[in-house]
């Protein structure tokens, strides 16, 4: 063995900063994005707006704002991780919109019984999508093209065109509710200890690390820190931490570790990453495609059911961009559009940082154009910086 | 002593094209056997049939004494067939030992149908393992794409090997690589019987077949033409063989 482990300590130096610095670059998105998510705050509170940005009621506000399409980026960043796409999401959230208030009004079911048939009907409609995966082969992309126009057709075809408006009390209280002031703190506090800890920990331990990696552990000690009391401090001084809110972190936690702890998570990266092996290794590929689009049904169906409950109507024609700005969220926060890369947290972070130009341009008064054309820039702007690392680190 | 794989008159068709035909072979524990063909010979359809690919269309195939009618390549790798693939079959964005125990991983505690990882464990298996095979790599949480091709190359024997299977099938390993890179692969190969594997090595270069093994049996359309012992043949032999030299048409 002794040319293999001599070539092996060859190359082992280029390999290591390479593979440091391509496990950095995976944080170094992350802690990028909050970065200049922190950054717009900033300019449009000190600069753009006479200080209405980081007020506990806005940030209250934003955190609701970007729940939609936060649980929607979730989703589309597990399908696209597999190398699959959604581009009916938004249809799917009205139909469920409008079932939600045929269950409400039609029916006069429970807000219990409504919330869960929603899921079911968001599960019905993934589990239709993976099916015609694969058994028929079709490609995802026009599964969903199709369901982008067919299922907003039976959207409107349902109320006939209508508004439906109007849900029980029980149900408009879902989005429209806080955890106490107190016991918001107390759980973010509870959250954060273990997370602001652990990278202290990391801050702080000794051994021989790149100067890259000791800044990013300073840095990213920092955001969370700055994060976690921002976000105590903001939900304590106003109402507490809304519903939507706390369900989009519930769910968000979840994902996170079903996709990084468990064998359906590796798997479902290792058929982004290679198909072909993961069949041979006994992964069954299928299986994991329909799992996928059932899983990404639920998140619509809570998608539908946050949406309703704060507008307390179901317009059939709402979320027409919704699966587009998900796919958008997802990649600002990392996720490759050909398979294989992506993660939970850069899918909200991308979704948040979206939702904080919004929200501070209109604050600002700018019109809603402008923000169309900011949304786009960042976007190619997350994309060119990957482009540029990915191509600078070969060079190395 | 029951062999390890054992095919009887083994074929398959598809449609009215033969890919094989009255395939008979076998191979002990311990052994490592070759099999040269040119092009078309029927070798990579021969060795699909074993890691259970592709289903004969007759004949018998007992892997360890046994036939086995649900046979595929999940069963296989169970009842420890495994195969190294000419393409690696490797997930470029998962680390070393996340591929190392791809479709295996081991689980600290198991819920219906999902397994929770056990990183820790995970690794020092896969430590173990390469340590076993006397194999070095730099740090196992890398994404394999950070690899070169022959370390590429370990890392999939390392895979094969993480079970203990008594048959490693190994489709032109050293396809891929220079001569001298390939060298300490061979040298690899010949000592996987030392871990209780039985070998079985497709492979164009006559010179990695000579190195490696102890028997090399010959495919010529879609049958084998002969059964050779590596220390009684030459390569010139051996290609005569492939191509059929000196025997009646």
């Amino acid at each position: 063995m002794t040319d293999l482990t001599q070539s092996t300590q060859d190359v082992r130096a280029k390999d290591m900063r390479r593979t440091s610095l391509a496990s950095s670059r995976r944080d170094l998105r992350l802690v990028l994005l909050l970065g200049v998510t922190v950054v717009v705050w900033l300019a449009f509170h000190f600069i753009f707006t006479d200080g209405f940005v980081l007020t506990p009621r806005n940030l209250s506000t934003l955190s609701v704002q970007m729940t939609v399409t936060a649980i929607l980026a979730m989703g589309m960043t597990m399908l696209l991780i597999a190398r699959e796409i959604d581009l009916s999401a938004g249809a799917v959230m009205a139909l469920v919109m409008v079932l939600v208030f045929q269950f409400q009004i039609t029916l006069g079911l429970s807000a219990t019984s409504t919330v869960l048939l929603a899921l079911a009907a968001g599960a019905v409609v993934g589990l239709l999508h993976g099916a015609l995966r694969v058994w028929l082969l079709i490609p995802s992309f026009i599964i969903t093209l199709a369901g982008f126009s067919w299922l907003r057709g039976v959207a409107y075809i349902i109320p006939d065109g209508q508004t439906l408006a109007g849900a029980s009390d029980g149900f408009y209280r879902i989005s429209n509710s806080e955890v106490p002031p107190i016991a918001s703190a107390a759980l973010i506090v509870l959250v954060a200890v273990p997370l602001v800890g652990r990278a202290g920990f990391r801050m702080l331990s000794t051994g021989e690390k790149p100067t890259l990696t000791r800044v990013m552990e300073v840095i990213q000690f920092a955001l969370l820190l700055a994060f976690a009391l921002g976000a105590a401090w903001a939900f304590y001084n106003h109402r507490g931490l809304p519903y939507p809110t706390l369900l989009l972190g519930v769910l968000a936690f979840g994902l996170h570790w079903l996709m990084q702890n468990t064998d359906f998570g590796r798997h479902v990266y290792a058929v982004g990453g290679n198909p072909e092996a993961a069949k041979r290794v006994g992964i069954n590929v299928r299986l994991i495609v329909v799992l996928l689009f059932v899983f990404m049904g639920i998140l619509t169906g809570f998608a539908a059911v946050v949406q309703a409950s704060l507008l307390d109507a179901a317009p059939p024609g709402i979320g027409e961009l919704l699966a587009l700005n998900a796919i958008s969220a997802a990649i600002i926060g990392g996720t490759n559009l050909f398979g294989g890369q992506g993660s939970i947290p850069g899918a909200v972070a991308g979704a948040l940082l979206m939702a904080s130009i919004s929200n501070g341009l209109s604050l600002a008064g700018v019109n809603t154009f402008y923000q169309m054309v900011a949304t786009g820039l960042i976007l190619l702007a997350a994309v060119g910086v990957d482009s540029f690392t990915r191509r600078h680190e070969m060079r190395m | 002593m029951t062999h390890v794989v054992e095919a009887i008159g083994l074929a398959k068709y598809y449609g009215a094209v033969t890919a094989l035909e009255n395939i008979d072979f076998h191979i002990a524990p311990g052994e490592v056997v070759g099999f040269a063909g040119d092009n078309g010979a029927g070798k990579s359809t021969l060795m699909r049939t074993i890691a259970g690919d592709v289903t004969p269309s007759s004949g018998e195939l007992r892997i360890g004494g046994r036939m086995d009618p649900a046979y595929s390549p999940r069963r296989a790798r169970e009842i420890g067939v495994e195969m190294v693939y000419q393409d690696l079959a490797l997930c470029d964005n998962l680390d070393i030992y996340e591929n190392i125990f791809l479709g295996r991983e081991i689980s600290r505690f198991g819920l219906p149908g999902l397994k929770v990882l056990d990183r820790p464990q995970m690794l020092a298996r896969a430590e173990e393992v390469l340590d076993r095979l006397d194999l070095h790599l730099p740090s196992l949480t890398e994404p394999v794409s950070a690899l070169s091709g022959g370390q590429r190359q370990l890392v999939a024997i390392a895979r094969a090997m993480a079970s203990s299977p008594k048959l490693v099938i190994m489709d032109e390993p050293t396809a891929a690589l220079s001569v001298k890179a390939g060298r300490p692969l061979l040298q690899l190969i010949r000592r996987l019987p030392q871990s209780g594997a039985s070998v079985m090595l497709v492979s164009h270069r006559l010179s990695d077949l000579m190195e490696t093994t102890d028997r090399i049996y010959i495919l010529r359309r879609g049958s084998i033409a002969c059964e050779l012992k590596t220390a009684e043949t030459t390569e010139t032999e051996i290609l005569h063989a492939m191509a059929g030299v000196g025997e009646a048409a």
